[in-house]
């Protein structure tokens, strides 16, 4: 059972966090036109690397929503960072 | 008697005599014993069958090592089976029962399959799944499988405990090694936990007179007593089971027999795996024998349990640490015979051993102890990703790279001699360099031979033999993990402890390769048989999926509520005590002519809040919710990015800044989370905020024709009048000086009123609604009435009318596809090529010929081809509809056969039915009773 | 379709007895008022007139106080009585939560060795949130003076997470 740690909360069991999404991932601006491929492209491509990897992921009992940089070989966090700046 | 108790040896207690039986006959043996320990003090060598051939087993080792002495056993009315004989403690009045052994382990009816062994060799399983055909065989087979049998009522009682816990260093094993690494590293100020498996502490240091220049038992107690003074923690009865991600170690802790074991998740800092070696079994001619036993094994046998293996022992053990056992044993009175395995050796005897043979050399004997050399125990070490590498003066896989976070010391390392695993421990525990060790260890053990005399055993439970695996390299399965499965080495309760590397020293030999070569197969938890209870714990009844309960629930059962679960909740279906069909047709006739009240409380109750709130909801909805005024509300969509209705509900603005999502009941924490997603992601968070306040704002719904005639009378300092309170409207009043929001939507058809107000108001709304509806004839209404009536309506139930590929146009909500400028979630695709295919499937009404009964919920609509009947549609609602009188379905048709008047064939489990399309709204179509 | 009653112990809610071992002591509290207040953390604790709110391990004291749920939420216990809604002045959004949660008390010898059984805590590792998946449930924790311990609990699953804090006391020794 991995451990993660959320950068509002700290360290947390894995039971506590879902994955949300690869980072780096803008939503087009959908009010002008996006080309079929440019769209499933957005929806359905994940790069899902072996290794090193940039992912959102959900703390879920605080909501917060955060950057986990991690290898997905070698199952080791290796940063994380707030998509808040400000650190109260 | 063949094996007998040595005097004043070992840990037991010689005045606190515990009986027991076994297979029937009564026999005795002291507190402190195992099972095992127990029947070879009494002479016991047979202790069951084998589960192929049905071969009589007798114990081969003295704990989880030991892969054949398996037992059910009872005590004290509880009965388990599967009880590792080798590791159960004996307890005064347990009844011991052979498994795979009829009428007794003595007296085997099925070992005329011994037999019949030609018949049955590697591969069985495999060629039997392929020809002529495994439904013939698996009915015998089953039948024969199994260790024993478990009662449902065994299970009920039998509950685990779950605890989490962490330390700075936990060591794994309590023998020397882990003794003295635990104490050093406690007396540096680590908090240290020494798990041991046995009861007692000692290991395989129980085995020597003396440690460090002490009398051993002075030792043991002088570091246990520093361990323990130095703040470290002993959990003995424990086995670390299982290493898994980010340095959690799962240990199992008995509890007695017949209770359920408990669950340690042990997050540890470090690890100190100190958990010993095995021996390593020599292959020879019938080793399987009841008496051919491990060397260390009978030597822990004497040192724990003061029990000696036999009297006249033979000895093939080629290894160095091997002369000092033997010397234990003789002290302890038994003719040592040390044989050489320097030629085709076999054991002679049947049930009870006459000796050994080797070479053209017999040697009579009652017993054989072997031991090919020592393997270092390393699951947990490769469970961790620790790599091997073959020793070859030891002839042993020994730790090579591995985690940062663990080590392994003493015999785990290959360090075999007590002054070198001392030092190595201790050194190590404080993180200090590990020493070189003094005392070289070797083993050299004897060449596996391919011989036609007698079969020669590798994994004694399931029956696999040299032979067996030569058929497996003959056949090319000589993939470590193909040989395994094709053969089932490995595949017994002990998961191979002892089998694994005689079998690969076998596909070694026959192959003319090395060990290493060949290779392992993957170490996996649990290291021990763990019962399944062990995951279970308090995940259990009504623990298993526990529901929402509504605050209301005593009312409901006060008035004679059927509860289901709906959504997450347990929610009243229906009320009263006549049939549910009847129930349900009486509440809907009660709403259609008088009125209907409802516990809606777990109805969605969400806020969003904040000077972008109107902006981000109308993002969120499909539905344009910008042009909401307050006081008003509207029905929208919320839509994954893939267009696909997620959830429907309705959006009420109360001010500038705030609205209140009702969303479905089962989807609050689902729609919270989409929220919060959403707002996280491009807007700006200080300007947003969404809070679930669905359990603070319980909801009564009072629905019918007399609605509004009881909301009059309930106080709530609105004005109620059509005109000034219309149908999608939403009203702050009071009840009885608590804030109450009425909202006037419907999902029945007729005038509805949702009155949310405090928890602390539930109960008083909801009698004085009962009271001044019952002067009306109104009454309680369950959610399966109300389904049937929006049914009526046309009403769609996201989930069950709705599908993974129902787009909102498919439910005829067209425009804001069409005409929503400002993004909204989905909005692209809502424009694909799929999601404008000309045959999408529209939402339609089916109506059955006059006379006919219901459609089935499921039913396809089919087309008639070339092919056959293709489905073109299905049926995702159907009822009987005691309002108009006919059964009334609702579907999803392809748009071209959608027009309505055409008549569809449907078919369902071989019946077909015939149904005409209409519009899915069947009942009061313009509305006049809903704007009322 | 089916009448489920048998299977599912009547819901009591917050009616109930005090839970009393030799080991742990559990018993239902019923605050005056739970408001839940989010907007920027300073913002949040000048709206709910309190300095600071809790986190773990420390502990809350008294019966008015906060405790932090969100990087910019937190709940007040027993505060001032405030309007729902968006409060622009302050930047914050507030809502009546006093019936959302159910409040628990628990105390005795091994309440944290029960804590320990539903959750991976450990009474040094800092979390700024009180919230922690229990067993499955969205619970709050916090300590409350030495060895005293209170939870909040959605309301609607005050019953099966009451009955099975009772299931894992039966398992303390």
């Amino acid at each position: 059972m991995q451990k993660f740690p959320c950068p509002f909360c700290g360290l947390r069991d894995e039971r506590e966090f879902r994955f949300a999404a690869e980072a780096g991932k803008r939503r087009p601006d959908t009010t002008r036109d996006i080309s079929a491929r440019d769209w499933s492209d957005h929806l359905h491509v994940v790069r899902n690397p072996l290794g090193a990897t940039r992912e959102i992921w959900v703390h879920m009992p605080c909501q917060e929503y955060f950057v986990m940089a991690r290898d997905t070989a070698a199952m080791t966090v290796l940063d994380v960072e707030p998509l808040r700046k400000e650190t109260v | 008697m063949t094996g007998f108790r040595a005097p004043a040896r070992g840990l037991i207690d010689r005045n606190r005599i515990l009986s027991f039986r076994f297979d029937g006959r009564a026999y005795y043996g002291c507190a402190g014993d195992t099972v095992v320990s127990a029947l070879l003090a009494n002479g016991v060598r047979v202790m069951g069958r084998s589960f192929k051939y049905h071969r009589p087993r007798g114990a081969w080792s003295s704990w989880f090592d030991d892969p054949n002495a398996v037992f059910a056993i009872r005590l004290n009315g509880h009965e388990l089976p599967n009880c590792p004989g080798a590791t159960t403690e004996l307890q005064d009045g347990m009844e011991v029962r052979s498994v795979n052994a009829f009428p007794s382990a003595r007296f085997d009816l099925k070992s005329a399959l011994d037999l019949g062994h030609r018949f049955l060799p590697a591969g069985f399983y495999y060629k039997t799944f392929m020809w002529p055909d495994w439904h013939l065989f698996e009915p015998t087979i089953r039948r024969m499988a199994g260790l024993g049998k478990l009662e449902m009522s065994e299970i009920d009682g039998y509950v685990s405990d779950q605890t989490h816990d962490a330390c700075d260093l936990l060591v794994v094993g309590g023998g020397p090694s882990g003794i003295a690494a635990a104490r050093a590293a406690a007396e540096r100020g680590m908090s240290v936990v020494l798990v041991e498996d046995h009861d007692a502490l000692g290991g395989s240091g129980l085995q020597v007179a003396r440690i460090e220049d002490r009398d051993m038992a002075v030792w043991m107690r002088e570091q246990i007593a520093a361990f323990q003074a130095a703040g470290g923690q002993i959990l003995s009865r424990t086995t670390a089971f299982g290493v898994y991600d980010h340095q959690l170690v799962a240990l199992i802790q008995q509890r007695g027999f017949g209770r359920g074991p408990r669950l340690i998740r042990m997050r540890a800092q470090r690890c100190v795996l100190a958990a010993g070696a095995l021996d390593r079994p020599v292959t020879f001619g019938n080793n399987d024998r009841p008496g051919v036993m491990s060397l260390a094994g009978a030597c822990d046998l004497l040192a724990r349990y003061g029990v000696l293996a036999g009297q006249r022992i033979a000895v093939m053990a080629p290894h160095s640490q091997a002369a000092a056992q033997i010397e234990m044993l003789r002290d302890a009175g038994a003719t040592m015979t040390e044989v050489a395995p320097d030629g085709p050796a076999r054991a002679l005897g049947g049930k009870r051993l006459r000796g050994l043979r080797v070479g053209d050399q017999t040697y009579g004997c009652d017993t054989i102890l072997t031991s090919a050399g020592m393997m270092p125990v390393l699951h947990l070490w490769r469970h961790a990703g620790g790599k091997l590498s073959w020793d070859s003066t030891a002839s042993a896989f020994v730790p090579a790279s591995g985690p940062d976070w663990m080590t392994a010391v003493g015999g785990a390392n290959g360090t075999f001699d007590l002054a070198d695993a001392l030092i190595e421990a201790r050194a190590v525990a404080v993180g200090d360099d590990r020493p070189k060790r003094l005392c070289a260890y070797q083993a050299h053990p004897p060449e596996v031979v391919l011989t036609d005399k007698s079969r020669q055993w590798v994994d004694f439970q399931n029956d696999v033999t040299v032979k067996d695996i030569e058929i497996a390299a003959r056949e090319n399965y000589v993939s470590v993990e193909h040989l395994k499965r094709y053969t089932t080495l490995g595949m017994a309760t002990d998961q191979g402890k002892t089998s694994n590397i005689p079998g690969l020293s076998t596909m070694a030999s026959l192959r003319g390769k090395s060990i290493p070569e060949t290779g392992t197969t993957t170490f996996r938890p649990p290291f021990v048989p763990v019962p399944l209870e062990l995951y279970r714990g308090a995940h259990r009844g009504q623990q298993f999926h526990p529901l929402k309960r509504l605050c209301l629930e005593h009312r409901h059962r006060a008035a004679g509520a059927a509860l289901g679960e709906y959504g997450g909740w347990l929610r009243p279906g229906w009320y009263g005590g006549d049939t549910p069909q009847d129930a349900i047709q009486r509440e809907i006739a009660m709403v259609r002519h008088s009125a209907g009240v409802m516990d809606a409380s777990p109805l969605g109750k969400i806020e969003v809040m904040g000077p972008d709130a109107e902006q981000f909801v109308n993002f969120i909805y499909y539905n344009t919710i910008a042009t909401l005024k307050p006081g008003f509300i509207r029905y929208g969509f919320m839509l994954t990015e893939g267009g696909i209705v997620y959830d429907d509900g309705v959006i009420a603005r109360i001010d500038q800044n705030r609205f209140v999502i009702s969303c479905s009941s089962s989807h609050v924490e689902g729609v919270s989370a989409m929220l919060e997603a959403w707002r996280q992601d491009g807007n700006d968070p200080d300007r947003i905020f969404v809070h679930d306040t669905t359990l603070n704002w319980p909801t009564i719904t009072v629905t019918g024709p007399k609605a509004r005639d009881i909301l009059r009378r309930l106080d709530l300092g609105v004005d109620l009048s059509p005109d000034a309170f219309g149908h999608m409207q939403m009203r702050e009043g009071r009840f009885q000086a608590a804030p109450a929001r009425i909202a006037r939507v419907s999902f029945t058809g007729e005038v509805s009123y949702e009155i949310s107000v405090p928890v602390a108001q539930a109960q008083a709304l909801w009698d004085a609604a009962l009271e001044v509806g019952a002067e009306h004839g109104a009454g309680p209404l369950g959610l399966e009435a109300v389904s049937v009536m929006r049914a009526e309506k046309g009403y769609v139930i996201i989930g069950k009318d709705t599908d993974g590929e129902t787009m909102p146009h498919d439910l005829g909500f067209s425009i804001p596809r069409l005409k929503k400028k400002a993004a909204f979630v989905g909005d692209r695709a809502l424009h694909t090529e799929n999601a404008t295919r000309p045959d999408r499937r529209r939402f339609v009404g089916l109506k059955v010929p006059d006379g006919d009964p219901m459609l089935p919920v499921s039913a396809h609509i089919v087309t008639r081809g070339q092919g056959g009947p293709s489905s073109c549609g299905y049926v995702s609602s159907s009822y009987l509809s005691p309002t108009l009188g006919h059964p009334i379905a609702l579907a999803h048709l392809d748009q071209t056969q959608a027009t309505e008047g055409t008549e569809v064939e449907l078919l369902h489990l071989g019946q077909t039915r015939r149904a005409i399309v209409t519009a899915p709204c069947f009942f009061d179509p313009k509305g006049e009773r809903l704007h009322a | 379709m089916r009448d489920d009653s048998a299977r599912w112990d009547p819901a009591a809610g917050l009616d109930r007895e005090a839970f009393q071992t030799p080991a742990v002591t559990l018993k239902i509290l019923r605050p005056n008022r739970q408001t839940l207040i989010s907007g920027p953390y300073p913002a949040a604790l000048q709206c709910a007139n309190v300095e600071t709110a809790t986190g773990w391990p420390e502990a809350a004291l008294g019966d008015h106080y906060a405790v932090r749920l969100r990087r910019d939420r937190i709940l007040v216990i027993n505060g001032d009585a405030l309007s729902d809604g968006w409060h622009a002045a302050k930047g914050v959004a507030v809502s009546d939560m006093t019936g959302g949660y159910a409040m628990l008390a628990l105390g005795g010898p091994k309440a944290f060795d029960l804590l320990r059984r539903g959750t991976e805590i450990t009474p040094d590792a800092a979390s700024k949130s009180v919230l922690r998946g229990f067993h499955g449930y969205p619970v709050m924790l916090y300590s409350h003076g030495a060895g005293q311990f209170r939870l909040h609990i959605p309301s609607a699953m005050v019953d099966g997470f009451w009955s099975l804090l009772a299931d894992l006391a039966r398992q303390l020794e």
